[in-house]
C-alpha cells in the first residue's frame, strides 16, 4: 500500500499537482505546532533522520544534471556508492546488493521504448531496490524519484508507463533478493551460526587479533544463489598444504615483508584497503568503472550493460570467493606467523574476519579487470596492473599470502570469463 | 491462537507428558528426541552432530544422539566425526558421551587427523589425556605426516607435549617434509620445547 501511495505521490509530482502550500492546522488547544513554509522549506514527509526532503530535492537535482552527459543508470551507482558508504555495508553485502540494483536498471533499460520513459522506469527501478537495500531510507528514495520526475518533461502517459515498468522490474528484483539466500541465520538482529561447516585441525582458522571477532563473516554465502555461475564448487582452488615448502615460503615472505615495509608499500595496501566506511572492493571497481566510461564517453546502453555484467561478476566471484574461503578455512597469516613461525607479527592494515584462502581482493579484482578490459581493451594491461596491485596490497597489508592473491586472482578471472560468455548483448 | 502456536504447545504437551513418565517411555526416547530437535529446527544428522560436538553442546549431542544418528559416523566432505571436532575444541564431555556411545577413539578424516591430533594442534591437554587414556595411537600422523607431537609443538602447549612424551609419542618420527618435531620446535622458535625434545635452543 505504501508503495501505491508513493507511485501516486511520485505521478503528482510530475505533473505539478498537490504541492501548493497547506495552510496551517493548529487549532486551540492543539498539541502539535503549526507547519509552514513552503514544501520546498519543510518536507512533504519527513519521518526520519535520513536523507531529509531538501536533501532528495538536491539528489535529484544532481541526477538530472548528470543526465546531461552521462549515461542514465550513472548517477545512481554513485547514490548506491554514497549509500554502501554511509551505512558502512560489508564488502559482501556490497557485492549482493550491487547486482540487484545493476541488474534491474539493465532490465529496465532494456524494456523502455523510448528515452523519457526510460530514464523513469530505470530511475523507478533503482529506487525499489535501493528501497529494499538500505530499508530505513525507502521513503527518501521515493522522495527523489518525486522530485526527478518533474524535472525528466515526460508527458502523463510516459510517466505512467515508466512508474509501472520501473515498478515492475525493481519488484522482480527485490523477489530475486527475497530468494537469494542471504536472509539465512539472520534474526532481525544477529546471525546464528553455530560452526556449521566449520572445519579444525593443523593450519585452520581461529580468529584473529586484535579484536577476535567471531563468528567470521557471512558463513552461509557460500549457499548464496549465483548469478551465471552454475556451482562454485568446480571453480574451487586448492591451496598449498599445511607446512609445505610452498606455504612456508609464503609465509615467511609476508613476515619479511611486515618487518620491513617501505612507505610506498604501506601507500598501497592502505589506498586499496577498502574497508569498513569505504566503498569496499566492488565499489571501488565500480568507481574505476565509472571513470572509463566518462573518459571514453560509452554509449548508455553499452554502459548499462557493462556495469550489469560487471555487478554480476562481482557478485558471483564473491560466492565463489566465500565459497573456497569456508572449504579450506585456511588460518590467516598472522594466526600462522605465531604458530608455525613463533613470530608475533603485527599486520599494517586490520586482518578480517574469516579465513584467508583466496583473497576476495584479488579475485574481485582479477573478474572486475577481465570484464572492463572487455569493454576497453586499450585499457587492458592497465587494468590488469591496478587488479595486481590489489591483490599485492594485501600481501603489503600483511593479511594475505601469495598463493591467496595469485589462485584469487585467477579465480575472478575465470568467474569473469563465465560471465562474459553467458551474458547475452 | 495460531496454528503454528496450537502446534508447538502440542508438541510440547506431548513432550511434559512424556518426559513425566518413567520407565514406558524409554522407548520413545528417539522419537521424543527427534521431536525436540524439531521444535530447534534441526534435522537428526551427521553433519548436525559434528557442529554441536564442536560447539561443546551436549544438550543438542544427547539429542541427536538419541535421536538415531551414529557417534561413529562421519559427515561426507571432509571425513570429520564428532570426535575430531569435540577434541579440537577440548570439549571433553562430548567426547565421553560420544565414547560411551561407542565412537572410535581414531577416527581418520580425510586429511589423515585424528581426534588426537587435532586436539594437539589446538592445546586441548585434557581432551589428550582422555584420548590417550581411552587407546588412542600416540603416534598417528596426518596425510602430511605431521604426528599429534608435532601438532603439539604448533600448539606451544608444552603440557601437552610432556604428556605425549611421557606416553610414548616418537620423538624421531618426520613429517612428509622431513622435519622432526625438534626441527618444528627450533623453526618455532620454542627453546623449552626444543629442550624436551632433546636438542639445542633455536
Amino acid at each position: 500500500m505504501l508503495k501505491h501511495h508513493y507511485l501516486s505521490l511520485c505521478l503528482a509530482c510530475a505533473l505539478g499537482v498537490g504541492l501548493a502550500p497547506q495552510p496551517a492546522l493548529a487549532a486551540p488547544g492543539a498539541i502539535l505546532p503549526a507547519v509552514s513554509g513552503t514544501p520546498a522549506e519543510r518536507a512533504i514527509y519527513d519521518p526520519t533522520v535520513y536523507s531529509s526532503t531538501l536533501q532528495s530535492l538536491q539528489e535529484a537535482s544532481r541526477i538530472a544534471a548528470s543526465w546531461r552527459d552521462e549515461p542514465v543508470t550513472m548517477p545512481w551507482t554513485s547514490l548506491m556508492l554514497d549509500m554502501i558508504v554511509k551505512h558502512k555495508v560489508a564488502p559482501t553485502r556490497g557485492a549482493r546488493g550491487s547486482a540487484l540494483l545493476h541488474v534491474a536498471m539493465h532490465d529496465a533499460w532494456l524494456a523502455s521504448g523510448d528515452a523519457a520513459v526510460r530514464r523513469i522506469a530505470v530511475s523507478t527501478a533503482a529506487c525499489q531496490v535501493l528501497g529494499y537495500w538500505f530499508l530505513t531510507e525507502e521513503h527518501g528514495f521515493d522522495r527523489i524519484l518525486a522530485a526527478l520526475l518533474p524535472q525528466i518533461g515526460a508527458s502523463p502517459a510516459q510517466v505512467s508507463e515508466g512508474l509501472a515498468l520501473g515498478y515492475r522490474i525493481g519488484r522482480q528484483a527485490v523477489a530475486r533478493g527475497e530468494a537469494d539466500g542471504a536472509a539465512r541465520g539472520w534474526n532481525g538482529v544477529r546471525l546464528q551460526w553455530y560452526g556449521e561447516g566449520r572445519r579444525y585441525g593443523p593450519g585452520s582458522w581461529t580468529p584473529t587479533p586484535p579484536y577476535f571477532y567471531y563468528p567470521p563473516d557471512e558463513p552461509f554465502a557460500p549457499g548464496w544463489k549465483t548469478w551465471m555461475i552454475e556451482n562454485p564448487a568446480p571453480l574451487r582452488p586448492v591451496p598449498p598444504a599445511f607446512g609445505s615448502e610452498r606455504f612456508l615460503k609464503d609465509l615467511r615472505e609476508i613476515v619479511e615483508l611486515q618487518k620491513n615495509l617501505t612507505p610506498e608499500q604501506l601507500r598501497i595496501a592502505k589506498f586499496w584497503v577498502d574497508g569498513s566506511g569505504s566503498v569496499t572492493p566492488p565499489g571501488h571497481w565500480n568507481r574505476i568503472a565509472q571513470e572509463l566510461v566518462r573518459k571514453h564517453r560509452l554509449p548508455d546502453d553499452e554502459a548499462t550493460s557493462l556495469f550489469a555484467k560487471l555487478n554480476i561478476a562481482l557478485a558471483d566471484t564473491f560466492i565463489a570467493v566465500w565459497h573456497t574461503k569456508y572449504y579450506h578455512w585456511t588460518a590467516r597469516p598472522v594466526t600462522m606467523a605465531k604458530v608455525v613461525l613463533g613470530v608475533d607479527m603485527k599486520s599494517a592494515i586490520l586482518t578480517p574476519p574469516f579465513p584467508s584462502y583466496v583473497s576476495g581482493h584479488a579475485a574481485f579484482s582479477g573478474a572486475a579487470a577481465r570484464i572492463l578490459g572487455e569493454v576497453f581493451p586499450q585499457e587492458q594491461a592497465a587494468l590488469d596492473a591496478m587488479a595486481e596491485e590489489a591483490a599485492l596490497s594485501r600481501m603489503y597489508g600483511g593479511i594475505h599470502y601469495r598463493f591467496d592473491n595469485e589462485d584469487g586472482l585467477q579465480l575472478g578471472r575465470t568467474v569473469a570469463g563465465i560471465v562474459l560468455s553467458k551474458f547475452a548483448p | 491462537m495460531s496454528r503454528y502456536r496450537i502446534h508447538i504447545v502440542a508438541r510440547l504437551a506431548a513432550l511434559g507428558l512424556c518426559l513425566a513418565g518413567s520407565g514406558a517411555c524409554l522407548a520413545q526416547d528417539g522419537e521424543v528426541a527427534r521431536q525436540r530437535l524439531a521444535l530447534m529446527g534441526l534435522e537428526p544428522g551427521i553433519e548436525r552432530l559434528v557442529q554441536f560436538a564442536g560447539q561443546g553442546d551436549l544438550n543438542v549431542v544427547e539429542l541427536l544422539l538419541q535421536g538415531g544418528v551414529g557417534a561413529g559416523g562421519r559427515e561426507p566432505v571432509f571425513s570429520v566425526a564428532p570426535m575430531h571436532t569435540a577434541a579440537a575444541q577440548g570439549h571433553v564431555h562430548v567426547l565421553t558421551a560420544l565414547l560411551a556411545r561407542g565412537a572410535a577413539v581414531d577416527p581418520v578424516d580425510r586429511a589423515g587427523n585424528t581426534p588426537l591430533v587435532n586436539a594437539a594442534y589446538h592445546g586441548q591437554l585434557e581432551a589428550i589425556r582422555l584420548l590417550v587414556a581411552r587407546g588412542a595411537d600416540v603416534n598417528a600422523s596426518t596425510l602430511d605426516g605431521d604426528s599429534a607431537l608435532i601438532a603439539a609443538v604448533y600448539s606451544g602447549n608444552e603440557g601437552a607435549l610432556r604428556y605425549l612424551l611421557a606416553h610414548g609419542a616418537d620423538r624421531s618420527r618426520a613429517n612428509r617434509a622431513g622435519e622432526t618435531p625438534l626441527a618444528v620446535a627450533q623453526r618455532a622458535g620454542r627453546a623449552s620445547m626444543a629442550a624436551l625434545l632433546g636438542g639445542a635452543a633455536p
